[in-house]
């Protein structure tokens, strides 16, 4: 399962993570080099350049959403990719999670390509303390937030 | 044939030969494997942190490998193994994820690598094989029969401890 990892600066630090399907991240790797659906099956350099890339984009895309909402500022990194068993990157997930308590903000992507749709789940894994900043200019009482 | 036990993330259990104790997807977490094996009992804790001194939220013990080791030890004294025959064998504590600037690392697999070898050493329990770090996930099986320790990866092999 392939997984990009982005690690977020600024005023409310954290990692944003996206997970998707391999059978996705195929499908969405052949669109958009352009090759016929289907036709890869083991990932190139190349492959996962662009795996990360669209970890970026979306990453860009959802903090400068979050940003004009809350007016915060929020300074991604270049991405970093796995490809591993699924397992062990949810362990990953959750031990950065775990570490500050049960909270997380889910979104499930998805990408609509003419007929075909291409799944992915998108994490967004606040630093301690970061989620109260976050939560704070959304006008959520401390005590709601914090465990 | 004994049973497969299966542990869960932050989870650990006990297990008598032939029974085989298996967990899933170690990344940065760490799988900690005990074994008696005069009384042929194992353990397998699956450590998700380091010390539970510095959670929040620090209800599962067998999240923390502080709090863990000490628990798995307990579970297979109360089951007839001894404290001085255990041996331990451990895998896991990879970096997932290698960002370009080394300064971004949250480095959660290399810290519990380290806790869990400081609390192993601290309970007089000699590490006697591991196979840890590296950028890949693990899954890891306990043989109680044997006390041997595979560990399975996707595209780095299959290792006997």
């Amino acid at each position: 399962m392939p997984a990009s990892s982005v690690r977020v600066l600024g005023d409310a630090p954290g990692s944003i993570l996206f997970v998707m399907p391999k059978d996705s991240a195929l499908y969405l790797v052949d669109i958009l080099m352009g090759r016929p659906v289907s036709s890869t099956q083991v990932l190139s350099e190349l492959d996962q350049s662009a795996l990360k890339e669209i970890g970026n984009i979306l990453a860009s895309s959802y903090l400068n959403a979050l940003s004009s909402f809350t007016g915060l500022t929020f300074l991604p990194t270049v991405p970093a990719l796995a490809v591993d068993m699924a397992g062990a990157i949810l362990d990953v997930i959750l031990a950065e999670l775990g570490q500050l308590g049960d909270y997380a903000l889910l979104i499930e992507t998805r990408f609509q390509a003419e007929s075909a749709h291409v799944e992915g789940h998108f994490f967004l894994i606040p630093d301690p303390g970061s989620l109260l900043v976050i939560l704070r200019t959304l006008g959520v009482d401390s005590n709601g937030a914090s465990n | 044939m004994g049973q497969v036990i299966r542990v869960g993330i932050a989870d650990l259990n006990i297990g008598r030969s032939p029974d085989v104790i298996v967990t899933l997807g170690l990344g940065s977490c760490v799988g900690v494997a005990l074994y008696d094996k005069v009384a042929k009992i194992g353990g397998l804790a699956h450590v998700m942190l380091p010390d539970s001194k510095q959670a929040r939220s620090g209800q599962n013990p067998a999240k923390f490998a502080d709090t863990a080791i000490p628990l798995l030890i307990e579970k297979m004294e109360r089951a007839g193994a001894s404290r001085s025959r255990m041996v331990a064998k451990i895998a896991g504590g990879a970096q997932m994820f290698s960002f370009s600037d080394k300064n971004l690392q949250l480095n959660i697999g290399k810290r519990n690598v380290e806790a869990v070898k400081a609390v192993l050493a601290e309970e007089k329990i000699p590490l006697v094989a591991e196979d840890t770090g590296g950028s890949y996930g693990r899954s890891v099986e306990l043989h109680t029969d044997s006390g041997k320790f595979v560990v399975r990866t996707v595209g780095h092999g299959i290792k006997e401890l």
